[in-house]
């Protein structure tokens, strides 16, 4: 998973791995031929940070046009458009044209479209923007599924910090680079199970003052030019003061994922 | 080898233009409505044997005009598509850039040429004169013109950011371009400077194309031969030039 704030350069690292954007330096490979081969092309699957869908097509008519883009003979394309719908739970709105559906309707559509011609790698920009929770939940059930039964590879990019937990591998990204390589779990843990840290809370500040976070016995973690550690009540104050000795600017928050998400913007 | 491709974007272009009636009633309605006035009023001011005779004239005008509404409509949605990440999808997708490019452009201009046979129906029905033949013609030239202007379109839509900066190509290039096709007035009437745009604009090759197949004089000194060569490689040359320009990006 690519993590960062908005504006970090995710979106168009996915989209110089969909082939849609031609990278400022350096070069792009799969199985050493470019993304945008056909061969590579038909490999992968996407979801873009903003809904790209047709209001006018119906939710069938939406995934068997993507399944015919990729030339699928007639008779698989009408099983894998079936199959996908049932997958994803679609059954009822099929016929539904998607201008009268909801926002995590439509997102379910997108990542069906996506799997509707089995790609064996996902790239996926935001893909829980505006998902409730049943349907964030519905989301990555699908994926995970699909990892499960195909071994599929997925590059997410998200600003979520909710999103992580379903992260194998973590990156943070900053001014267009990848910034720091997180323990995907730890991360969640502290900044997801906030209910477990009873009297925690979020401290960011400089990522110059890494030094003295870690001295204090804190696990910091990096993201572009901040530092964001969960502090227990027991070590808040010690932290504090270490801080403020240094002169360092800091800030204390609640320790959640929306405190979180507002920090990193 | 990739008509799938093709007829799945042609076929999701028509049904994106069915499932919106306004969109029919404005391209359709207009250029009847065009027609109506010009063959009431204006008929009389042209320098044609007769009145009949200048209002089948101007119902191809009217035809053409039809070609030059669905051309915008078509442009417009083309950036809209963009801007809704649809062009994108498409890109993504192993299909080859042409492809997309294709399916659209045969879609519009179906659909470009059916409303213009609408047009010519109803008005021959009314002054008469276009016999089967010219019809069948007619539609040929209207489907050449129709797949140029399109690409034309779709070339400068590439090139703006949005559909208020299409909207001053659109009022630069290509209302202009009607209103000098010649189908509006004798070119051979016209000041030198007018003839001249008129004889260098594509939509007047057609108008002297369609004239000849309703039997009328085109008021152009364009022989027929060079101006239905030249709208030919119009047509073959926007269309190339989209499809590549798709390619490149």
């Amino acid at each position: 998973m690519l993590f960062g704030a908005n504006g970090c350069g995710k979106s168009t690292l996915l989209r110089v791995l969909a082939g849609l954007r031609t990278p400022g330096s350096g070069r792009v490979t799969i199985d050493g031929a470019p993304p945008t081969t056909g061969e590579n092309r038909a490999r992968l699957g996407l979801v873009l940070q903003r809904s790209a869908i047709d209001p006018l097509l119906s939710v069938r008519e939406t995934i068997d046009l993507h399944a015919r883009l990729w030339s699928m003979e007639t008779s698989t394309r009408r099983e894998r458009v079936t199959a996908v719908i049932a997958e994803l739970g679609l059954g009822e709105r099929a016929r539904d044209r998607l201008g009268t559906l909801s926002g995590g309707w439509q997102r379910r559509v997108e990542l069906a479209r996506c799997l509707v011609t089995d790609p064996s790698v996902i790239l996926l920009d935001e893909p829980t923007t505006g998902l409730d929770g049943d349907a964030r939940a519905g989301f990555w059930d699908a994926i995970h599924a699909r990892v499960a039964s195909q071994g599929t590879i997925v590059f997410i990019a998200s600003h979520d910090p909710r999103d992580v937990r379903e992260a194998g591998t973590l990156v943070t990204m900053a001014r267009g680079a990848i910034d720091a390589e997180h323990n995907a779990a730890r991360f969640a843990e502290e900044f997801l199970r906030h209910e477990s840290l009873e009297g925690a809370r979020l401290v960011w500040c400089d990522a110059s003052f890494e030094s003295i976070v870690t001295d204090s016995g804190e696990h910091a973690h990096r993201i572009g030019d901040r530092l964001f550690v969960v502090a227990t009540a027991s070590s808040l104050a010690s932290l504090v003061d270490r801080l403020s000795e240094a002169g360092a600017e800091f800030r204390v928050g609640h320790a959640t994922p929306e405190a979180l998400l507002e920090a990193m913007v | 080898m990739h008509a799938h491709a093709v007829i799945a974007i042609a076929s999701r272009e028509v049904l994106g233009w069915i499932r919106q009636p306004a969109r029919i009633v404005g391209t359709l309605g207009t250029p009847l409505l065009v027609w109506l006035f010009f063959a009431g009023g204006f008929s009389e001011m042209l320098p044609l044997d007769d009145s009949t005779s200048s209002k089948r004239w101007l119902l191809g005008s009217a035809a053409m005009l039809v070609v030059v509404f669905a051309s915008i409509f078509a442009s417009i949605g083309f950036i809209k598509d963009r801007e809704d990440g649809l062009i994108d999808m498409t890109r993504a997708s192993p299909a080859p850039a042409w492809a997309p490019i294709v399916g659209r452009l045969a879609a519009h201009a179906l659909l470009a040429t059916t409303q213009a046979l609408l047009v010519l129906v109803l008005g021959g029905l009314v002054v008469g004169g276009v016999g089967f033949l010219g019809l069948v013609s007619a539609l040929v030239v209207l489907a050449v013109l129709s797949a140029g202007v399109q690409a034309f379109g779709l070339l400068a839509a590439s090139r703006v950011s949005s559909v208020s900066g299409f909207h001053g190509i659109m009022n630069l290039v290509i209302a202009p371009a009607w209103l000098l096709s010649g189908s509006l007035f004798p070119a051979e009437s016209a000041d030198l400077w007018l003839r001249v745009a008129v004889l260098v604009n594509p939509l007047h090759w057609a108008h002297v194309v369609l004239c000849a197949s309703s039997s009328l004089d085109a008021g152009s000194p364009l022989p027929l031969p060079i101006a239905a060569l030249g709208l030919v490689a119009f047509g073959g040359a926007m269309v190339w030039l989209a499809a590549r320009e798709r390619s490149q990006r």
